[in-house]
C-alpha cells in the first residue's frame, strides 16, 4: 500500500472517531433535551411528588439537592483553603509536599459508593446520627475536599512570586501576607474550584443514597438531622421503575432539571475564571 | 536602630499565628479523613476474612447459606472495565489525533467545552439513559429478552470515560512541542507518519496517564453500571460472554449495602469488596500521577 | 522611507534559478509580514538571507518548505517557483516538496532515539536493505562532518549528543533525503563557536551539490560562506546580490551600514 494511501486511510480513520464522539455527544445532549423538555414544566418544577414521584413534581428534591451541597461548601471551603495555605506557605520539605498530594489524589481516587459506605459505618451506624442532611452534606464535603484543595493551591501557586517577595520586603508577616496578598489574590480560584467540585456533587447519587435521604413522603428538612430528598436519588428510584412511561418521564425532567444545575455551576465556574483572568492581566 | 530591631523581630515571631493555626488545624482534618475512610473500611472488612474465610474466594453467592464468594464480583468489575476500555480508548485516542490536527482555535475550543459538558453529565443520567436506550438497543440487536447485560454496562461505561480520556490525551497531544511536528514534516513525512512515529511516542506517558486515570474511573463508577448489569451474582457462562448479565463489585454494593445489617457477616464481606475497589483506584491513580510527571519531566 | 524596491540578484551564472519569487507577500492575520518580495535564487551556492529580528526571513524560509501553510491565519499572495515548479499547484502533495527541499531549524530537535534511526528518520518511502542503509547513514554523517565522533555508537540514544552534534545529525537527516535545495533558519545560533565552524565550512563543501539558503544574523558568517547576499527589512528586500558586491563600495547606503555596524534604522 501507498503511504499516500495510507494517509488518507488513516485520516479517514481520525475522522470517523471524532464524528462518532460528536454523535455521541449529541444523541446525549438531545435526548437529555428533548425528553426533558417533554417532562419539564413550571407545575413539575413547583410541585412535590406523588405517587412515589410518577406524578407531581419535583420541588422538594430541588431544594433538597441545594441544601445538600450549599451545606457541603460552607464545611469544606475553610478546610480546603485551609489545606492549600498550609501546603503553600507553611510546608517545607518537597518530600512533604509530596506525600500531600498523594494523599489528596488518593482521596480523589475512592469510588464514591465507598465514601457512602464509609458514611453509613461511621457516622450513621457508630456515632448514631441516622440517615440525615447533615451527614449527606458532610460525606459529600469530603468528596470534593481534593478538588478544591487541589485548585486552591494551583490557584495561589500561579501568584507571581514577586508579590509575596515585595510584602516580605515591606516587613509583612507570613500571616499578613496570606490575609492582605496571597487570599484575594487567588480567590477567583478559589471561587472557580469551588464552583466545579459543586457541579460534580450535585450530581452525585451513590454516597449520599445511604446515609442522607429518603425517598418519599418528604418535605424540607425541619432541623440538620432530619432526612432531605435529592434529584440523584429521586431519578435513581424512577429509573428502577423504568417500565412505567409515567415514571419515565419524571426521570427525564429530573434529569433534564439535575443537568441544568451542573451546567450552571460549570458556567458560573467559566465566567468567574474568564473574570480574574482579565483581572489578572491588568 | 539595630538594638530596636533586635527588640521588636522576636516579638514579632512569638506573637500566636492565628493563621498558621487555622492551617495546621485544616491540614490535620484532611489527614484525619483518609485515616477514618481506610480505617473504617479496613477494621469493617476484618469480620468478613475471619467469618467466611473459607467461602470467601469461591464463586458462590449465597448470603442465606453463609456463603460469601467474591470472585464473580470481582470478575464482573474487570471485564466491564476491559470492554469499556476497549471501546473507549481507540475511539479517544484517534479522535484526540483528530482534534489536534484541526486548525480553527474556535473550533478547538468548541471542541473542548463539549468535552467538558459531556464529563459533567451526572452518572446517574448516563444510566437513565442506559436503561431507556442502551440496554433496549442491545436486547434488540442480539435478540435477547432483556438488555441488562455486561455488554450495555460495558458500552454506556465506555461513552462515561471517553470524554475525559479523550481531553487528557488531546492535551497531551497538543503538549508536545511543536519542533517536533515540524522536524518531522520539513522531512518530507505524511501526516500519519509524523503522527504515529513522533507525537505518540511523545505524548505516550501522558496518554497512558489518562489511560490509567479513565480505568480507575471505569472500576469505581456505579449508578449506570448498576443499572443496566441485570445484577447476576454467577461468573457469566461462558466466561467471556458480554451477552450475560453479571455484577460488579460497585453493583453489588449500591443494591446490597442498604439492605444488610451492619455488623453481619454480610455487611462485613460488602466492605471488604468496597475496601480491594479502593486499593485498586487509589493504586491506578497514584501510577497515573507518576506516569504523568515522568512524561513531564522528560 | 523605504521605496519598493524591485531587486535581481545580478548572477553571472546562466543556470536556471533554483527558487524564484515574483511580488510575493506574507501575511499573519492583519500583519503583513512580507510585502512585495522579488528575487532569484540560483542553482547551487549559498545563498544568505540577512536583516534585523523581524524583517520577514524566517517566514520568507518557512514558505519555501510550506510549513506556514499549518497556521490557520496565515495567507500568501505572489508567484513562487520552486525547482521550475510553482510552490502550490506544482506540488499537491507537500511531502514531495519537502522531500526535495530539506529544512533546519534554528534548535536542533532530534527525535528520541538513536542516532542512526534519526539519520533514517525521513527514508520511508523505499525498503533499503541493510547494507544501503549502512551506507546511507555513513555518507550522510560524513557529509554532516559527524562521522569520525559517532560511528562507534550509532545506535546509542541522539539525545545524549551535544547540541552542535545535535545540529549537525539534523542537517545529516536531511541530507538522507537527497534534497536539491537545503533551508537553514539561523543553523548556528544555539551551538557553541566550534561546531558553528565545523558547520559553515561542511554548507560550504555541499554547496557545490546543491542550493542552500540560510538564514543568518551573523555579518562574519555570511562574509565567509555566502555567494549570494539578500539583505530584507521591515518585509522588504533592500537589496541582493552576489557576497562581493554587497560587501564592496557598489552596495547602497543602508547595506553597508548594516554590514559594517550591524544596525538598521528602517
Amino acid at each position: 500500500m501507498s503511504r499516500s494511501v495510507k494517509n488518507h486511510i488513516f485520516s479517514a480513520v481520525t475522522k470517523l472517531a471524532l464524528c462518532l464522539c460528536a454523535a455521541v455527544l449529541g444523541f446525549l445532549l438531545l435526548s437529555i433535551m428533548w425528553q426533558g423538555g417533554r417532562a419539564i414544566s413550571l407545575d413539575f418544577i413547583l410541585s412535590p411528588a406523588r405517587d412515589f414521584g410518577t406524578s407531581g413534581g419535583i420541588v422538594f428534591q430541588i431544594l433538597g439537592s441545594l441544601l445538600l451541597v450549599v451545606t457541603a461548601a460552607l464545611i469544606v471551603l475553610p478546610i480546603a483553603v485551609g489545606t492549600a495555605i498550609y501546603r503553600e506557605c507553611y510546608m517545607q520539605l518537597a518530600q512533604n509536599k509530596a506525600r500531600l498530594d498523594t494523599v489528596l489524589y488518593a482521596l480523589n481516587a475512592i469510588p464514591s459508593i465507598s465514601y457512602g459506605i464509609f458514611g453509613l459505618i461511621f457516622f450513621v451506624n457508630i456515632l448514631g446520627t441516622g440517615l440525615s442532611w447533615f451527614v449527606g452534606s458532610l460525606i459529600l464535603a469530603m468528596m470534593m475536599l481534593p478538588t478544591l484543595t487541589l485548585a486552591s493551591h494551583a490557584a495561589m501557586q500561579a501568584l507571581p512570586k514577586s508579590y509575596r517577595e515585595n510584602a516580605q520586603a515591606l516587613g509583612l508577616s507570613q500571616g499578613e501576607i496570606i490575609r492582605h496578598v496571597i487570599l484575594p489574590q487567588s480567590s477567583g480560584g478559589i471561587v472557580t474550584g469551588l464552583m466545579i467540585s459543586l457541579a460534580r456533587a450535585i450530581g452525585e447519587t451513590a454516597p449520599i443514597m445511604f446515609i442522607a435521604t429518603a425517598f418519599s413522603g418528604v418535605s424540607l428538612p425541619q432541623s440538620l438531622l432530619e432526612p432531605v430528598a435529592s434529584l440523584p436519588t429521586h431519578i435513581l428510584a424512577l429509573a428502577q421503575q423504568s417500565t412505567d412511561p409515567q415514571a419515565l418521564q419524571n426521570a427525564w425532567g429530573a434529569s433534564l432539571v439535575l443537568v441544568s444545575f451542573v451546567a450552571a455551576f460549570s458556567a458560573l465556574a467559566f465566567y468567574i475564571r474568564q473574570k480574574f483572568s482579565h483581572l489578572g492581566q491588568r | 536602630m539595630m538594638t530596636d530591631a533586635a527588640v521588636i523581630m522576636p516579638k514579632r515571631s512569638v506573637k500566636f499565628d492565628g493563621i498558621r493555626a487555622y492551617a495546621r488545624l485544616s491540614i490535620l482534618i484532611t489527614l484525619l479523613i483518609i485515616t477514618l475512610i481506610l480505617g473504617t473500611l479496613i477494621i469493617q472488612s476484618g469480620p468478613a476474612i475471619f467469618a467466611a474465610s473459607e467461602s470467601l474466594f469461591t464463586t458462590n453467592w449465597k448470603p442465606s447459606e453463609g456463603v460469601y464468594g467474591i470472585v464473580p464480583m470481582v470478575f464482573g468489575s474487570l471485564f466491564v472495565m476491559l470492554l469499556a476500555m476497549a471501546i473507549a480508548l481507540p475511539i479517544g485516542g484517534f479522535a484526540a489525533l483528530a482534534i489536534s490536527r484541526i486548525k480553527s482555535l474556535r473550533a478547538k475550543r468548541a471542541w473542548r467545552s463539549a468535552l467538558e459538558i459531556l464529563a459533567g453529565i451526572p452518572s446517574i443520567v448516563y444510566g437513565l439513559i442506559g436503561v431507556a436506550y442502551v440496554s433496549l438497543w442491545v436486547a434488540g440487536a442480539f435478540d435477547l429478552q432483556s438488555g441488562r447485560i455486561i455488554l450495555s454496562a460495558g458500552l454506556i461505561l465506555s461513552v462515561m470515560i471517553l470524554p475525559t480520556f479523550l481531553s487528557l490525551s488531546e492535551d497531551a497531544i497538543s503538549t508536545v512541542p511543536a519542533a517536533f511536528r515540524e522536524n518531522a514534516q520539513a522531512l518530507g513525512l505524511h501526516d500519519y507518519e509524523v503522527e504515529l512515529n513522533v507525537i505518540l511516542p511523545a505524548a505516550a506517558p501522558a496518554i497512558a496517564s489518562a489511560a490509567l486515570l479513565s480505568l480507575g474511573r471505569a472500576l469505581g463508577e456505579t449508578m449506570a453500571v448498576m443499572l443496566v448489569i441485570g445484577s447476576l451474582d454467577r461468573l457469566p457462562s461462558p466466561l467471556f460472554n458480554p451477552l450475560s448479565s453479571g455484577q460488579t463489585i460497585t453493583s453489588k454494593l449500591g443494591r446490597e449495602v442498604g439492605e444488610s445489617a451492619f455488623g453481619s457477616t454480610h455487611f462485613s464481606v460488602l466492605v471488604l469488596m468496597s475496601l480491594i475497589l479502593v486499593a485498586l483506584t487509589i493504586g491506578l491513580t497514584i501510577l497515573s500521577q507518576r506516569l504523568f510527571k515522568q512524561g513531564a519531566s522528560r | 522611507m523605504l521605496q519598493n524596491t524591485h531587486l535581481q540578484i545580478v548572477s553571472d551564472q546562466t543556470e536556471t534559478a533554483a527558487i524564484s519569487m515574483k511580488n510575493f507577500s506574507a501575511y499573519f492575520g492583519e500583519a503583513c509580514i512580507l510585502s512585495d518580495v522579488s528575487f532569484d535564487v540560483p542553482s547551487r551556492g549559498v545563498t544568505c538571507l540577512i536583516g534585523p529580528s523581524g524583517a520577514g526571513k524566517s517566514t520568507l524560509l518557512r514558505t519555501l518548505n510550506r510549513i506556514n501553510g499549518e497556521t490557520q491565519t496565515a495567507s500568501f499572495t505572489g508567484e513562487v517557483d520552486v525547482l521550475g515548479k510553482p510552490l502550490i499547484e506544482g506540488y499537491p502533495d507537500v511531502t514531495i516538496l519537502r522531500r526535495k527541499v530539506g529544512m533546519v531549524f534554528q534548535s536542533p530537535c532530534v527525535f528520541p532515539r538513536s542516532i542512526s534511526e534519526n539519520v533514517l528518520f525521513g527514508r520511508r518511502d523505499k525498503k533499503l536493505s541493510k547494507t544501503e542503509r549502512r551506507t546511507l547513514v555513513e555518507t550522510c554523517l560524513k557529509d554532516a562532518g559527524l562521522w569520525s565522533e559517532v560511528s562507534k555508537r550509532l545506535d546509542k540514544p541522539a539525545l545524549n549528543l551535544s547540541l552542535g552534534q545535535q545540529q549537525r545529525l539534523c542537517i545529516a537527516r536531511a541530507l538522507a533525503m537527497t534534497p536539491d535545495i537545503l533551508l537553514l533558519d539561523e543553523p548556528t545560533a544555539s551551538v557553541d563557536p566550534v561546531s558553528a565552524r565545523v558547520i559553515e565550512d561542511l554548507l560550504t563543501r555541499l554547496s557545490s551539490k546543491m542550493t542552500i539558503v540560510m538564514v543568518t544574523h551573523n555579518i562574519a558568517q555570511t562574509k565567509r560562506v555566502a555567494d549570494h547576499v539578500v539583505f530584507l527589512c521591515d518585509g522588504q528586500i533592500v537589496e541582493a546580490g552576489a557576497k562581493t558586491d554587497m560587501f564592496s563600495r557598489r552596495s547602497c547606503d543602508k547595506t553597508r551600514t548594516y554590514l559594517t555596524e550591524e544596525f538598521c534604522d528602517c
